[in-house]
Order: structure tokens, then sequence, then C-alpha cells
């Protein structure tokens, strides 16, 4: 019966048993020796035992079906008429029907009917939907939308009158009656397999591998049939059962296999003409088809579970992508350490945590996550936690305000706020919390806010809950709180639902909602994280002015030392479930007194000069079950000797001996936060003996000319002139394209060989839309993109995919960008596979030579993706792409998803390749300090022009847009002192859409410098005398500005 | 990023509808193509196949215009559709097809809709509970029932109760219609084991899908804010969880409507109903082509037009899918 619900919705017993989801994303942390042994499907089918019976029994009915002749006791058609209407027997096991005629038998015999049928049926269907499906979802257009609105008139017909008609109609044989019902089930096969095939499609692998050269039809064979699979025969099985019932049905009615053949329904209705004398001979085929329909279902059921969890897809997988961005780093300069300013006099701790240990189940087995957190925060402060991806900083936070999920988690410990303990209160007690004082956001703006609700009525709703208001009082507050966090137009913005507005909007909303009953504690849980840098500025810049305002205490969590630097009084470091170092912050930052808050400051990039290898920690996070015995970051850390492997380590005040946990001073309060560093602890055996180095005091401003000025001799590589990118708006009733995006504006740049240019921007900006062109995985609207010369946007076929060799792309996404069901060598062999005749042997060869490039073993070629952390995921991708000896690789956003300390590597392992290959890259980040690191020249794009190009270290010291300037002085400087007293140009507003009729400079509305004529008149590109070219009035027409510098703008005119 | 324009109910509902009617049109043009699928010469086959009398060929190829181009029979029969002419059954001359569906719909209605809402009432309820509280004893009776209702035939299902209720109990009647207007209680009386038999089927359905959908829900990232509101552990529940997994449920409702009138048809032969399904089924018997494109066609827009109304609902309940 679950034909009946469309793609996506239909598996209600699905996600019962995945994992909590608040955990932090633990597969970083996979090892790459343990891998993750995955049981083969069919042990995992045969875990569930429900599925097994409904398999056995399909079996019984089908063996049965097919020896009928041998197995059954007697003839079906014999009479037998001293046996008229039996009941079951010795002699007739089912009884007898009003003919004498044996039940048992006619029940084996008519299963040969009614199981032929609909193995036929369904087979039928699916022979007809799955080319069809395929193919409008994977060419989509014109043809998939003809495909589709048959598909729509042809689901209006109820199946069962669909059927019988076109049964009726065709005349009664066997073979027609499978057709005709065949017909029923054709459009919902195809929408489901349509709908499959375009997710997949989005995937990035399937991206690369067009970018490989590979073609249509490989891409379907390969890569995406392989990867619907396991939903469409899941839909099969499902349809097995419905086509037994509809089969049964159009013989009970007389259409198909005629008496005295024995159907299952034909039986029934023979009985229901005789419905007072014959009840057996209703009761039994009426058994038979609802067991082995049921059988389908539970067979289908248990396909859905061991075949379903063999890839996250859809929500699981989206999700994980979209915490993704919780890895961005963002760190950036430093400057001698200083007192921290203007902190809040220190009162008693407002909330104290001690003790406090987390525990996740995991594979049925209780892993902590968290162990002996001790932490307080004081009133009015601001406690920073701060760590990598499954550090335990998110548990540590929700454990605070009891929201961890109970069945797959567990607490012990005590969390005192004022002096009452939350973690002995019930549900109850707690609410009265919640909401009130203490409230939290999320990391996540995009999900968190309930999309079914306005969100004036999801603030009133908290007003109300707690400050007793009524409707109407509760929703005139919540355009108050709605303006306060200064959303603009407030009272007509409140009737609006989630979905129209920005993540930025969104997250204003979120906060607008946690302060809107004063709290005495806001959890902020990476709220910045998913943003862009900008609204990152003006998100901290309204959480402290807020603060300010109400002498609230706040729970900062991060994992950027810039966020930290610019929130934070107080700060604890977390590691692998422990807090490895607490200390006020300016003091942390300073003098830090574990190696891995030396290690996590060593890994800044833009603190290492171009041309330098960056620091980087070697190794990745271990995972619960797999933390060592001693110190835990032992394995990665540069001092660790013999004692660190012995014991625990506990968390001790400098010059306190080593004490056994408890006589420790681990529960003797927070750091206190005087500016001498007392009560600074870490969990370090040597931290008496080392000094180590805090955030370097000095950047590094100019990197050796020498170095880039010999790269600019080198030949272009790739050049784009003009290169422009429309896509229709659609508006109306209609949907008439009544407009155009300009998400890439003729746009002029060009990639020397052997160099590497940065793109930076906002999300919107239309980096990626630029990548993809430039890689013809889109079509250009205008332009050239020349590669060796050569014009790609004119190639088509065969030329076009040689052409393209020279160009490979790295996707920002390390979990998409790998096929799922192909190990490691053919990932990587697969472009030598397209474009070679090497030998499998010479394959793999080079398969390995090009893994030894990016440092990985020849022992991983017969794994699998999931086997792999993200950074070694990234690595792979790599390999393949440096198999056919690419000149350009286009990195779209490479290291974001990335931790801090596996981001170091990768930029590593990039820039090594560039020096030993020759290689040029075009690099899209948002990060401008790792594209200052990676680059010799930067581009800045804003709404689809290219603002601002010149020498990188012209465009991150001298910026001459204002755009620049703004970006660079949103990235938060991971120094307290230095973060809270520069200047700052703050953007206001968001990111638009570039409409194509739009006139005059497209930042003027955000910009702080706009003049008059930035409103009628298009800057044309002007070259600075430094070489810099840049789009802005204020170098052409701007003479009072001129040779100025405002808030770091270089105004050169 | 504007919430305007584009956004608003009325211009969806606008857009839902200008979508339905090139639906219909292409509906009635299949419909239409049936004619098409019968083999042989569809005049011979009609008038009966190789008995048939020459007169009676004739006559069917006259009545249906088999000899005009078969654009020119299309919209022939397009027009007289347009003007509520379904053209008369082949072998009753005398009686036009629509006035006989117009008797007859009532009747089939009165099932479908009937059906319809035991399927949501006791669907409904059941999938919310058996999602709240997964894996307790509710829960586990809810997904094996489901499981069982999903694979029981309906045409058995009738069978059994018709045996029990009426034949053994007496104490329902296990045949006939009574029309509402003449005696409502006797009409309930009359169709009441048919709902059951038809709405279980859907009911099952329903609570599969609105379990799964709770379950999907629950699990969303707005109920940890809803929790960390500090908000009662009911209006978590039935306020925030309730609507978003209501949505995917009311899509299984309108097409769960679809099955509910194609098995009218069988339930209304084993209650001797006089709805189109009965209707229907002795014009597949005699091939009688108008009254089976007429039933066809009746049912389809039936379908096609509780299925906009459900879209409706579904933008009025998720107001992301306004936007499209």
């Amino acid at each position: 019966m679950s034909l009946v619900t469309p793609p996506g919705q239909e598996d209600p017993f699905v996600g019962l048993a995945d994992g909590p989801v608040i955990v932090e994303d633990t597969d970083e942390t996979v090892a790459e020796d343990k891998g993750v042994a995955r049981k083969p499907f069919w042990r995992r089918f045969l875990r569930e035992w429900t599925a097994v019976a409904g398999l056995v029994f399909i079996l019984l009915v089908i063996v049965c079906a097919i020896f009928a002749p041998w197995i059954a006791p007697y003839n079906p058609t014999a009479l037998d008429l001293n046996h008229l209407n039996a009941g079951p027997s010795a002699t007739h096991w089912f009884g007898t029907d009003d003919l004498g005629r044996d039940i048992l038998s006619r029940i084996i015999w008519g299963g040969r009917t009614s199981m032929r049928a609909t193995f036929e049926i369904v087979g039928f269907a699916a022979v007809i939907a799955i080319p069809i499906g395929l193919v409008a979802g994977f060419f989509r257009g014109a043809l998939d939308s003809g495909i589709m609105r048959l598909m729509d008139a042809l689901f209006s017909f109820p199946p069962l009158i669909l059927a019988l008609t076109v049964a009726a109609l065709l005349g009664s044989s066997i073979n027609d009656l499978a057709i005709a019902i065949a017909i029923v089930f054709v459009p919902s096969f195809v929408r489901l397999l349509r709908g499959q095939v375009i997710a997949v499609r989005e995937e990035n692998y399937i991206e690369s591998a067009r970018s490989l050269g590979a073609s249509s039809r490989r891409l379907i064979g390969r890569h995406v049939v392989p990867n619907v699979a396991s939903p469409v025969i899941i839909q099969l099985a499902l349809a097995l059962g419905f086509a037994l019932l509809v089969e049964a049905g159009l013989n009970y009615l007389g259409i198909g296999e005629q008496p005295p053949t024995p159907s299952w329904g034909g039986m029934l209705q023979e009985g229901f003409n005789f419905i007072s004398s014959s009840s057996w001979a209703l009761v039994f085929p009426g058994l038979a088809i609802l067991l082995t329909v049921l059988s389908f279902n539970l067979v289908a059921d248990g396909l859905r579970d061991s075949l379903g969890r063999e890839r996250p897809k859809g929500r699981a997988a989206k999700r994980a992508s979209e915490d993704e961005p919780s890895r961005l780093a963002r760190l950036r300069g430093i400057s001698p350490p200083a007192p921290a300013p203007e902190a809040p006099a220190v009162t008693g701790p407002l909330l104290a945590v001690e003790d406090l240990r987390i525990e996740f189940l995991t594979n049925g087995q209780w892993l902590p996550v968290m162990e002996d957190a001790d932490f307080h925060v004081i009133a009015g402060r601001t406690l920073g936690l701060v760590g990598e991806s499954g550090s335990g900083k998110t548990v540590s936070a929700l454990a605070v305000m009891g929201l961890l999920p109970e069945k797959v988690c567990r607490s012990v410990g005590m969390i005192r706020f004022e002096g009452q303990d939350l973690a002995r209160m019930s549900e109850a007690e707690l609410r009265k919390f919640r909401g009130n004082d203490i409230s939290m956001i999320f990391q996540e703006p995009m999900t968190s806010l309930n999309p079914a609700f306005t969100v004036g009525n999801q603030v009133a709703e908290q007003i109300r809950t707690h400050r007793g208001l009524s409707r109407n009082e509760a929703s005139k507050v919540a355009v108050e709180m709605l303006d306060r966090v200064e959303i603009p137009d407030a009272a007509s913005r409140a009737k609006d639902y989630p979905h129209s507005f920005s993540g930025g909007m969104r997250q204003r909303v979120m906060i607008a909602m946690a302060l809107s009953c004063s709290p005495k504690l806001l959890i902020a849980d990476e709220p910045t994280t998913a943003l862009d840098v900008t609204t990152q500025a003006q998100i901290i810049e309204l959480l402290h002015s807020l603060q300010r305002e109400e002498g609230m205490a706040m729970i900062f969590v991060t994992h950027d030392l810039g966020v930290i630097a610019d929130v934070a009084d107080d700060v604890v470091v977390m590691y692998a479930g422990q807090i490895v170092e607490r200390s006020a912050a300016h003091h942390l930052y300073a003098r830090p007194r574990h190696p891995y808050t030396e290690a996590l400051f060593s890994s800044i990039p833009q603190l290492t000069p171009r041309g330098e290898a960056l620091h980087a920690i070697p190794g990745i996070v271990p995972r619960p079950d797999q933390f060592p015995e001693g110190c835990r970051f032992e394995p990665r850390c540069s001092y660790a000797d013999e004692r660190c492997r012995r014991a625990p380590v506990v968390l001790r005040a400098a010059g306190q001996p080593d004490a056994p946990p408890g006589e420790g001073p681990a529960g003797n309060g927070g750091p206190t936060p005087s500016a001498d560093g007392q009560g600074t602890v870490a969990r370090c055996l040597r931290q008496d003996e080392l000094t180590l180095a805090g955030a370097p005091s000095e950047l590094v401003e100019e990197a050796p000319a020498a170095a880039v000025a010999t790269k600019d001799d080198t030949t272009p590589l790739l050049e784009l002139s003009g290169l422009t990118k429309q896509f229709p708006i659609r508006t109306g009733v209609l949907r008439r394209a009544t407009g155009q995006v300009l998400a890439v504006d003729r746009v002029d740049l060009e990639v020397r060989a052997g160099t590497t240019l940065g793109l930076v921007g906002e999300s919107g900006s239309g980096k990626s839309t630029l990548a993809r062109l430039v890689l013809r995985l889109i079509d250009t609207t205008a332009g050239t993109v020349l590669l060796d010369g050569l014009d790609i946007t004119k190639l088509t076929g065969p030329a076009l995919r040689r052409q393209r060799l020279a160009m490979q792309m790295i996707f920002q996404d390390p979990y998409s960008s790998l096929d799922p069901r192909l190990h490691i060598a053919e990932i990587v062999g697969e472009p030598l596979q397209i474009h070679t005749n090497l030998s499998a042997k010479a394959r793999e060869q080079r398969v390995v030579e090009v893994l030894g490039q990016v440092g990985m073993a020849p022992h991983v070629l017969s794994r699998f993706p999931h086997e792999f952390s993200g950074g070694q995921r990234q690595r792979i991708a790599i390999a393949r792409a440096l198999a056919l000896e690419p000149k350009l690789l286009v990195c779209d956003e490479p290291v974001s998803a990335l931790d801090v300390s596996t981001q170091s590597q990768v930029i590593n392992l990039l820039s090594d390749l560039q020096d030993r290959l020759g290689l040029a890259y075009l690099f899209i980040a948002h990060d401008l300090s790792v594209v200052r690191h990676l680059s010799d020249r930067i581009a800045v794009m804003y709404l689809g022009q290219i603002v601002e190009e010149g020498s990188a270290e012209q465009v991150y010291l001298r910026p001459t847009h204002p755009y620049t300037s703004a970006l660079l002085s949103a990235i938060p400087v991971p120094d307290p002192a230095r973060q809270r007293s520069r200047e700052r140009i703050v953007l206001s507003g968001e990111v638009t859409v570039p409409v194509g009729t739009q006139r005059g400079c497209r930042f003027r509305q955000r910009c702080p410098f706009a003049m008059d004529v930035c409103a009628h008149v298009d800057p044309e590109p002007y070259t600075t005398p430094s070489g810099t070219v840049v789009r802005c009035h204020l170098h052409t027409e701007g003479p009072a500005l001129a040779g100025a510098t405002v808030a770091g703008l270089h105004v050169r005119a | 990023m504007a919430s305007s324009g584009g956004g608003s109910l009325l211009s969806f509902v606008a857009r839902r509808l200008l979508i339905t009617i090139p639906l219909l049109l292409l509906i009635s043009f299949g419909v239409f193509c049936l004619v098409l699928i019968i083999p042989g010469d569809p005049a011979v086959t009609l008038a009966g196949g190789a008995k048939a009398n020459l007169h009676q060929i004739a006559l069917i190829r006259h009545q249906l215009h088999l000899d005009e181009p078969f654009w020119k029979q299309y919209l022939r029969w397009l027009n007289g559709l347009l003007h509520g002419n379904l053209g008369n059954s082949l072998f009753m001359q005398t009686q036009s097809v629509a006035s006989q569906l117009r008797v007859r719909f009532p009747v089939t209605l009165s099932i479908a809709i009937g059906g319809m809402f035991f399927s949501v009432l006791l669907g409904l309820p059941a999938g919310i509970i058996s999602g709240i509280r997964q894996g307790t004893i509710e829960d586990r009776s809810v997904t094996v029932g489901s499981s069982l209702g999903v694979a029981v035939p309906d045409f058995w299902l009738a069978i059994m109760l018709v045996t029990i209720f009426a034949v053994d109990l007496h104490w329902l009647p296990a045949l006939g219609y009574v029309p509402f207007t003449q005696s409502p209680l006797s009409w309930a009386d009359h169709l009441l084991l048919p709902w059951i038999a038809l709405g279980l089927g859907g009911a099952a359905t329903i609570a599969r899908q609105v379990r799964g959908a709770m379950i999907d829900t629950l699990d969303q990232d707005y109920m940890r804010t809803a929790r960390a509101k500090g908000l009662s552990h009911s209006a978590v529940i039935y306020k925030h969880a309730l609507k978003n997994a209501l949505t995917p449920a009311v899509t299984v409702i309108g097409i769960s409507f679809g099955y509910l009138l194609g098995g009218t048809v069988i339930i209304e032969q084993i209650f001797s109903l006089p709805g189109i399904g009965a209707y229907a089924l002795q014009a597949i018997n005699d091939k009688d082509l108008p009254v089976i494109q007429g039933v066809v066609l009746l049912t389809a827009v039936c379908f096609v037009l509780i299925n906009l109304v459900v879209d409706i609902i579904y933008g009025f309940l998720n107001p992301k899918v306004r936007l499209e």
C-alpha cells in the first residue's frame, strides 16, 4: 500500500535508531587504521527477524507454486461430492469448498497464478519506469517536464479503476492483466526514481566525474544507478505486495484467470456466492493473500533498514554537510598581550559546573564524550568554550540546559545555577529556568526556527510562557524585541515565516527570542559559525551591546580563537572530552600552558610567511572509544615524553604537584579573572618546564618580493574575459522569466602557470558559479574562458572533455565529492580509465603514485570513502584530480569544512604540490587569511563582479575597495586587547541579488563612503599605481578622499 | 527574500488552479484514448466481436463517430463533455451516461468519503500517539496493527465483516442502500461495514506515515529550540511538532482517496450498492465504451479536485511550499 506515498515520505519506520542529533560530528575522528568495519548488507538484513520471517514465507509460497503438481495433495479441480463445505480435517487440512474441492490444493495452485502475475506486474512496471525515470531525472529540461506532466495525468486515475478498464478493454489473458496493472505502478516508480536521480545528481562526485570528462552514459551507469539502486529495490519489494492485492482484487471481479483454474481472488469470489455455507473457503485464501502481502512488506522494511543506512542520504547527509561550516577556521594576526579591558567586577559564580561527566550510547556501548568538566560562569562575564569537533564543548553547553537527548545520553555531576543544582531537577522544574533565567541560541539558524509559525508568534510564545502576558501584550513585546535586535521593519516582519529570512536575520530572531525574558545567562552554541564573516561581525557586535545593556552572563561555544578573543573574558579549552586549559582570556593568548593551545595558535595561517609550511598538528582527534590511556593529546604533541603515556593527567594550576583526581584544584572553582593569571589550570604534566608561545606578537607583513616577481613572468594559463552568467528570475502566477540575475558579471581574470589566484567574497557573491563556469560544468551566457589559448566555451563533446583534462576541481564538502559506492582505487583510477588505455596494472601503479603524492599509503586502495576522515577524503579527492597531471586546480573552499588542525595539513599539501608539480590554483575561499597564505594574487568578488584584484600583499595590507576593507576588518583578530580596541567597518545590511537592470555601484547601499555618482554610474575598472585593479568611484571621482586612509582603506587616486 | 507577492496564499491557490486546467485536459484526452487500446476494429469488438451482426457494428460506428478522423472525434467528444453530455450507453440507447452518473455518484461518494473519515479518525491519532510514544506498548500495537492493515485485502475484509456482523450476528444489514435523504440512520446502518472495509487500509497507511513524520519532526533542530524556550511538554508536542508532522500526512490522505475511490468498485459489488462502481463493472463486462469513459473520467476528475484541495491545505500548513 505504500505505493501511495510520494518519495521522501514513504519510510515511517526509518530513523528510529538514527544516532543522537546533537552529538558533535565525530566523523572527523575516524582513525585510518581501524576504519569503520561495516557489516555487509545481508548480515544486517539477517538481524531483522521479521524481515527474515517474511522472506522465508515468500520463498515457501514460491517453492509451493513451482512444485504445485507434486506438492498439492489433490487435483485442484477434482470434485468430491461426499465432502462439500467440509471443515479442516486430517484428509483435507484446510477443508473443502462448495464443490468439495480441496482448499489447500487450490491455494497451492492459486499461488502459481498469483505469484507469477505479481512478479510479472512489477517486472513490467520496472522495465517501463526505470529508463523513463533515469532519463527524466538526469537530463531534466523540457523532456523531464513533459514526462512528469504525463505521469501526473496517469497518476490521477484511481489505480484499481485504471487497471480494471485497461484489462477489460485489452482482453483478459494473464499477460494483458499484468500489463494493465503494471501501468498503475509506472507513475510512482518514475517519480521516486527521478527524485532520487535528481538528489544524486546534486552530489559533488557527479560534478567531479563530469569535470574528469566522463560521458553521460558513464555517469548514469557508474555513478547514478548504483547510488539510486537501494531505494528502488525497496520500492519494488513494496510494490510486489501491492501488486498482489490489485491482482487478487481483479480476479475477485472475474477479470484475469477464469474458473475453474484457481486463483486466490477467484476462490474468494466463488466462496462469497455461498457465503452462508462455505466459511472455510473464505478464510484461507484471504489469509494466503494477507500473509503474502505482509511478508513482502516486512521484507521491504527489512531492506530499508539494512540497505537504507548504507550511506547517509537526504536529511542525514544534509545535516552532516550543514554542520561542516562549523569547522571554518578564521584565525588571524596577533599583537603583544595586554590586560583585559574593562572586565566587569567579580562576584560569586552564577553557574558552577563541577565533575560533569557525559556519556553517549554508541553501538551498544556507553562512551564518555566529556569527563570531569569544571567551570564557573560569573555574572555579567563571558566564558568561552573552545575546541575542535568532538571535543565535548557543545554537549557540555547542552547539559547545562538539560537538553541532552535522554535515550542515548546520560550525565552525572553538579550544575549549580544560583546555588540550585539543575542536574537534580525534574524536567518540569528545569522548564522554569529554560528560556527564562537561562537561554540558548544555536549554531544552525536555518533549522532552529520552526518553519510552520511566524517569527513573531515564536518570540511571543516564550514571553507568554514565562512572563504571563496576554497574547496581545506578548505580540507587542515580541515586536519590540525584534526591533531591539535591529530587524528592519520589525512590526511587519514579525508576521513573516522563517523561510523568508536570511541566516543572519534568523539568528537575530533567535537572539530576540533568547533575550525576551531577560535571562541571567545566555548560552550561545557556535552562533556565528554558519554565517558569513561580515554577518558574524554584525551578530557579535549585537551580542556585545545587548550584553552591556542587560548585564547578563554568556557561555560562548566556538572553535574560532578569533571570535573567542572578541567575546570571552575567561576561556576553557577542550580536547577529546576533557578540559585541557582554563584561563583568563588575555592570559591564555599571551601565555598558554597547554601544548594543544599553543598548537592551535601556531596553525593560524597568516602568521606564517608565504612559502613556508604552516604549523600543522599531526594526526586527528581520537574517537571516544580510542582515547589514549595517558594524556589524550600525547600522540599529537611535540613535547610528549615517556611519562605522558603512563597515566591520565589531571587539571592543575602552575607549580602545583600532580595530585590524584579529586584532590587537585579541579573542584576549586573557575578561573579567577585577575590579570596575573592566578587560577589558570592546565592538564599537562610538563606545564612547569615548558615555556609555550602564545599567539605570536608579530604579524608577517610583506612576503619576499622576489618570489612574487619571478612568478609574474610566467605566461597566462587561464584567461577569463567578459565572463557572464545570467539566471532568469521567475515571478507571478505563470512563473515567467521577468528579469535576469547577473550571477557573474563581465569578469576578467587571469591565472598564470604555477601561481595561485585567490577568490574571496561573501556567500552569494558568485564565486562558486564562476568556478563552475571555468570548468564549464555550466554554460556561459557571454564571454570567453581561454585555457592555454583555447576557448572552452565553444567546445563540445569529446573535444571539451579532452580540454577539460588540464583542469580539475576540488570541492568544499569532502563527504559528497567521493562516490560512496566505489573503493579508493576505482575513485582515483577513474580519470585514467576514461582517458587512457593503461592496463589495469599500470593504472594501479599510477594510482599508488598519486596517493603517495598526497601522503596516503597504498593499503587504502580497497577501502571505501566512509572509512576516512574529512581531511583524508580531501587528500583522496586531490589525488584523483592529480591523476591526469592537470595544469590547473580549481579549489572551491577546500579546507573550510575541516577542523583547525586538519586544515593546516591540507594547506601545506596544496602548497607543496604546487612547488613540486608546478600546478596553478584558482583558490576560492571566504577566509582571507588562508587565501593570503596561499595566493600570489587575490580577487575580491561582490554580487557577481570583481571589485578588486591585485597582488596578495597589496590587497591584504592595502585594500583599495571599501568592500575589501570591510571584509578584512570583519575577521576577528585572535587577541583580546587588539580585537576590542581596533577600528572596524561593520557593514550594515546583507548581500542582495544582482538584478540585470540595476545601475550604479552594487555595493553602494552598504558602503560607508557612497557618493551621489555611485547611484548612477557603473564604476569601471581602474588600475592604481600599485597595480591593483579596482571598481570604485572613490579612486576616480572622489578627490575629497584621495590619498586618505580611512579605517584601513587606502585611497590613492 | 521578500515575503510579499509570490508567497501569498492567494497567488499560490491561483497557481495551483492554473496547473490543474491543463492536467484536466490531459486526463480527458487520456480517457478518450481508451478507444485506441481496444484490439482490432473497435466497432467490431465493442459490438461483441465475432458474433456481432453488421447492423450493430454500423450503429456503434455511427454512434461513436469512429469513421471520422481521430482529432475530430476527440473535439466532438470534448465539446459534448463541456456541455455535460457524455453520450449514451451502447446497449441501453435511451440511457444517457451523465444522468446515470448523477444518480449513482452520491452513493459512491457516500462510501468513499465515509471511508476517508474512518481512515483519518483512526489513522491520525494512532500515528500521532505511536510517534510520540516510540517504543511503548501503544507504539508496538499501532506498528503491528498498521502492518496488518496495509496488507489485508479490502474485499476480503468486507467479506469477513459481512460474514461475522451480518450473516452470523445479524447486527447490521448485509446488502443494499438507503439514501441519506430518506433515512440518515438507515443510510449509516447500511454503509458502516463498507466504510470500515474500505477505510482500514487507508487508516493503516496514514498511521504509518504520521508516525514516521512525527519521529522525523521530533528530531528537528527547532524542537530543541522549543524545549530550550522552556515550553511545556504539551506545547512542544502539540504546537511545534504536530503542525509540521501533519504536513506530509495531508498529502498521503489525498493520495489514499484515489485508492478509496477505486476500492468502491469491489465494495459496491460485495454490498450490492448502486454506485458508479457497480455501473462500471457492468459496463466493463459489456465493453460499453461511453459508460467506461464516463466513469473513469468522473473518478479521475474527482481525484484531481480532492488533491487540489489537499495541495491548498498543504500550502496553508507549510508556508514554504507557497514559494515553490
